[in-house]
């Protein structure tokens, strides 16, 4: 077997004009198929012809990547510095944190101390993950409480700048982040979290009957109320509590236990949303078990407009909000001990960053993704703009094309193998070839290394599937269950799959917020491929900018771009195209699950892959060289654009069906028999087949054969002196024909 | 790429064995077809009409060279066995099948068109035909069809102290199920074997292990022994059509 691989670019009246022709490698996986179909017992054929067929060992799919490297950069660049805490650990050396002085209710100052008293305790364990953490990085800090009620509690956030520009109005160690401009992170979402650990000897406990709350953990954005406390504005304010607690015994009404294992999630309060904020946001909680008694909670929230300053607060929750003064109950009294403060982008919780004093610049607040808002909660315009740096002229009058930063799979010493199994390969654990890994927790591709151009965009919010408690939308759809990337996996984790002990489907009623599983805007800054046109978006937006981390370079929303515009997406107008990339079939719509979909089927097979006979002219073609298949494929113009912002395309692969890991995925979730089926996941079969696919629920591949090339696919020139000169609003559609010669005379 | 290898070996009524072939073999064009075939969604539509399910043994030649590109097209034995050339007392399952053929067809408008089998010759795509000639192959069980490596499979079969015997076997042909999906079986040649004339006697069976591989570089056939042979044991009868 042997492969030949041809690329065209379409030109007016649909010529095809050749750019390239070269040979490919067919990787032993290829043979591994053929001999899987070969050796499969018919016992196993038995049980479902239907999902054994032929058609289940023949290339289905084609998928397009670049090397290794480029996925930390170009349109995937995202900030090293996730936490925006100024400091991971609220130290018991502030002045301020001592018995603090009582009587100062809700009194925001940074990071400030209330009623309570802090103390550095770095003689007690870390959680495990952290055991080796130096003491002087990051330690664990004790909050013992009396008496104290909701708002009592340690408050830690994030400011823009300080009220009258002097750190000293401030009353904290934070000076604020002179950088950030009022508007560096709003209508965006914020995830706060925080390990905690009851101290079992005096544990937070309720004073007074008919209480079992242990604590709250809060987080709150707002907008110029922080800026000027003493003039607070609550037209832009927007938060959302978690709050923690023990069962309760239904005669005493006191907790049964004092004891992590009686923890449950009580309920959250309903998030307190005012003024200029995207209405209808359904914000993420939940705790993770951490192991050795400690805890991880989050809660996450999407910020208003103008949003100067986003506060998190752990406090003890003895009785009731509001505080019933009027009664003089108690609150609650007890210790607890708390470590790793980290507020983040995103509505989930990452690897824990530990900061030593960090100023926040723009670029730590916005990544590679300007104005970004969940869609569906907003404007279809406000779907997101991906951004990245393009560079002038050298007469700085007119703009370029974005030339991606590809380098040829140099960092992960990558050539074709035949052993690859990937485009771009990692070693037979699933990690990359080098410790400088692209995919590493610092990636915003961590756990996600399919070794190819993901299409994320499409289906970055998907609030309309998920209507019940179910499994993470996202994290099902991942093959290797994202064991490599803590990162996204707990990006993808369901708010309510909540491990260990913090769950109780029963009390909280089983019912998940919204948009679980959800990706939100981090899809964009995880590309590749534009909206549809039909899309509510329209397609989607993008800008080249001069500088990534100059706030004066591009704006917000794109202002002061130097070049801008739409692409169009041809994959995801036809629905070809799956959640991981790979271009098969066109799919069958989903409810809200794809855009682009009208509901009534797609006609845009001409972005599919297409499967024939070497394309010979039966009539002059002779037999002996015509055991040859040819599968074809058209990238649209706008995909090669965008897919072009986000590195190019280097890499290509032809794909089989891995028949074990496509009905395996159904056997690692099956259904559960007590989620009606109009509250599963739309297209998400019962346990067996028939199997209905779709780009959330897609078959798995196994690689036949991949081509890399040293140029990008994607690449384009300016036609300066033209009236448009820039190659990127002047991209045409790109025509793959891949011709497989199964011939297979040999030896003798 | 795509390769093959054979072994023959004798074993004598005392356990002794004696390896009389050890070589490399010619899959055919039987096998590119299938292949070609499956990707494009055509012939048959289920996994298990592809992997070797019937054997043949014949006593004349096929006379390729391998020098030519056509050396592999050709879909047949030289001269295989017929029903009684097995034996009557062979413990093998022996069928008459279908064995598939690809043909040239001087107009195949005409109905019957005018056919002539493609032998180690080519002809334009437009007058090549799939066609057949019922000839008699003996079974492979399935169960002695494995996988040796991630993309290597190896199938074993034995011609027993009771079959063939006063034969001068000089070629051994491994065939497909059914690629074209036909409604009955339909074997199609995918690899082959020439060799030096084995007269076959009752002093001994002969074990035929055929394994071949696809792309592999690390994994090459011709390096490999799995070691030790099957007995075939006892065939139950009537499992599939036999021949009266």
């Amino acid at each position: 077997m042997k492969g030949t691989v041809e690329v065209f670019k379409i030109v007016e009246g649909g010529k095809e004009e050749l750019l390239y022709k070269e040979d490919n490698l067919v990787v032993n996986s290829a043979g591994q198929t053929i001999v899987d179909m070969l050796t499969t017992p018919s016992s196993t054929l038995g049980i479902s012809p239907a999902v054994m067929d032929t058609s289940n060992w023949v290339v289905q799919a084609i998928s397009f990547g670049k090397d290794a490297s480029a996925y930390k950069g170009n349109a995937h660049a995202y900030p090293s510095r996730r936490n925006l805490f100024r400091w991971s650990t609220v130290s018991g050396n502030h002045p301020k944190s001592p018995n603090y002085v009582a009587g100062q209710t809700n009194t925001y100052y940074g990071n400030s101390i209330q009623y309570t008293l802090v103390s550095n305790t770095p003689f007690i364990s870390p959680p495990p993950e952290y055991a080796h953490v130096p003491s002087s990085v990051a330690h664990v800090t004790r909050y013992t409480a009396g008496n104290v009620d909701y708002g009592q509690g340690i408050l830690q956030y994030v400011w823009w700048s300080c009220y009258g520009g002097t750190a000293g109005a401030c009353g904290s160690w934070d000076a604020g982040n002179p950088q950030l401009n009022y508007s560096a992170i709003d209508n965006n979402w914020v995830c706060a979290s925080i390990y905690f650990k009851l101290d079992t000897d005096i544990p937070f406990y309720p004073n007074e009957v008919g209480s079992q709350r242990l604590l709250r953990v809060l987080v709150a954005a707002k907008g110029s109320y922080y800026y000027n406390p003493t003039a607070p504005d609550w037209s832009k304010y927007s938060q959302n509590p978690l709050d923690i607690a023990f069962k309760t015994n239904s005669e005493t009404g006191l907790p049964t236990e004092i004891e992590p294992s009686s923890l449950f999630i009580l309920s959250t309060d309903t998030p307190r949303e005012e003024g200029y904020i995207v209405s209808g946001w359904q914000p993420t909680n939940g705790v993770i078990d951490a192991g050795d008694g400690w805890y991880r909670a989050y809660v996450s929230t999407l910020t208003p407009s103008a949003t100067s300053g986003i506060g998190f607060s752990i406090s003890p929750k003895g009785i009731p909000y509001p505080k019933n003064t009027a009664t003089g109950k108690l609150g609650a009294s007890g210790a607890i001990y708390t470590y790793g403060w980290q507020i983040e982008r995103g509505r989930y919780p990452t690897d824990l960053q530990f900061n030593s004093n960090h100023e926040n610049d723009m670029w730590d607040m916005s990544g590679g993704v300007l104005g970004n808002v969940p869609p569906g909660l907003s404007t279809p315009s406000d779907a997101g703009t991906v951004r990245a740096s393009g560079s002038y002229y050298s007469d700085g009058s007119i703009v370029s094309s974005y030339l991606p930063t590809n380098s040829l799979d140099t960092i992960s010493r990558k050539y074709p193998d035949p052993l690859d199994y990937k485009l771009v390969t990692t070693d037979t654990k699933g990690n990359p070839l080098n410790t400088e890994t692209p995919f590493d927790s610092s990636s915003v591709l961590s756990g996600l290394d399919m070794g190819q151009n993901l299409n994320m965009i499409p289906y970055r919010d998907q609030v309309g599937n998920l209507s019940s408690y179910s499994e993470p939308l996202w994290y099902s759809i991942f093959p290797e269950k994202v064991i490599n990337g803590k990162t996204q996996y707990d990006w993808f984790r369901a708010p309510t799959v909540i491990e260990g002990a913090l769950w109780d489907k029963d009390l909280y009623g089983g019912q998940p917020l919204s948009g679980a599983g959800s990706v939100g805007p981090q899809a964009l800054t995880m590309g590749c491929y534009a909206e549809g046109s039909s899309s509510p978006a329209g397609g989607s937006r993008w800008v080249l900018v001069s500088s990534l981390d100059n706030s004066a370079a591009y704006g917000w929303y794109g202002e002061n771009a130097m070049l801008s515009g739409v692409y169009d997406g041809g994959f995801n107008e036809a629905s070809s195209m799956d959640a991981l990339g790979y271009v098969g079939k066109v799919y069958n719509p989903i409810p809200n699950g794809r855009l682009g979909d009208s509901g009534n089927g797609v006609a845009l097979s001409a972005y599919a892959l297409i499967v024939s006979s070497a394309g010979t002219d039966i009539n002059t073609a002779d037999f002996n060289k015509n055991s040859k298949v040819t599968y074809e494929c058209t990238i649209s113009s706008g995909d090669c654009g965008m897919a072009n912002l986000y590195g190019g395309i280097t890499n290509i692969g032809l794909w089989t069906i891995d028949p074990k890991e496509t009905i395996q995925e159904d056997l690692d979730f099956p259904a559960d028999p007590t989620i009606p089926a109009s509250n599963t996941i739309t297209g998400k079969p019962p346990t067996g087949a028939p199997f209905d696919f779709n780009p959330l629920y897609p078959r798995k591949y196994r690689l036949f054969s991949s081509k890399k090339f040293i140029q990008n696919l994607t690449s384009v020139n300016d036609n300066i002196g033209a009236v448009n000169p820039a190659g990127a609003l002047a991209y045409k559609d790109l025509k793959i024909r891949w011709t497989i010669d199964f011939g297979a005379a040999g030896n003798g | 790429m795509v390769k093959g290898h054979v072994t023959i070996c004798k074993i004598y009524k005392d356990g002794t064995q004696e390896i009389v072939l050890d070589e490399d073999n010619l899959t055919t064009n039987g096998l590119s077809y299938s292949l070609a075939e499956i990707s494009m969604g055509a012939g048959s539509e289920y996994a298990e009409d592809f992997p070797p399910a019937y054997f043949q043994v014949g006593t004349d030649t096929i006379g390729y060279n391998t020098s030519l590109a056509i050396s592999s097209h050709f879909y047949q034995l030289s001269a295989p066995f017929d029903w009684t050339d097995y034996g009557d007392e062979t413990t093998l399952e022996v069928v008459k099948r279908y064995r598939g053929v690809l043909a040239s067809c001087t107009d195949i408008n005409v109905s019957p068109p005018s056919c002539s089998a493609l032998l180690l010759t080519s002809s334009l795509l437009s007058s090549t035909l799939y066609s057949g000639v019922d000839e008699y192959f003996a079974v492979i069980p399935p169960e002695y069809i494995s996988k040796i490596f991630m993309d290597s499979f190896e199938v074993e079969f034995t011609l027993d102290e009771n079959s063939g015997n006063g034969k001068a076997i000089t070629e051994v042909g491994l065939f497909s199920k059914n690629p074209k999906g036909l409604s009955q079986d339909s074997p199609l040649l995918i690899a082959y074997r020439k060799f030096t004339a084995i007269t076959k006697t009752s002093d001994f069976s002969l074990v035929i292990r055929w394994s071949v591989g696809f792309l592999g570089v690390s994994n090459n056939v011709d390096n490999h022994d799995t070691g030790g042979y099957i007995n075939p044991g006892p065939q139950i009868p009537g499992s599939s059509e036999e021949i009266s």
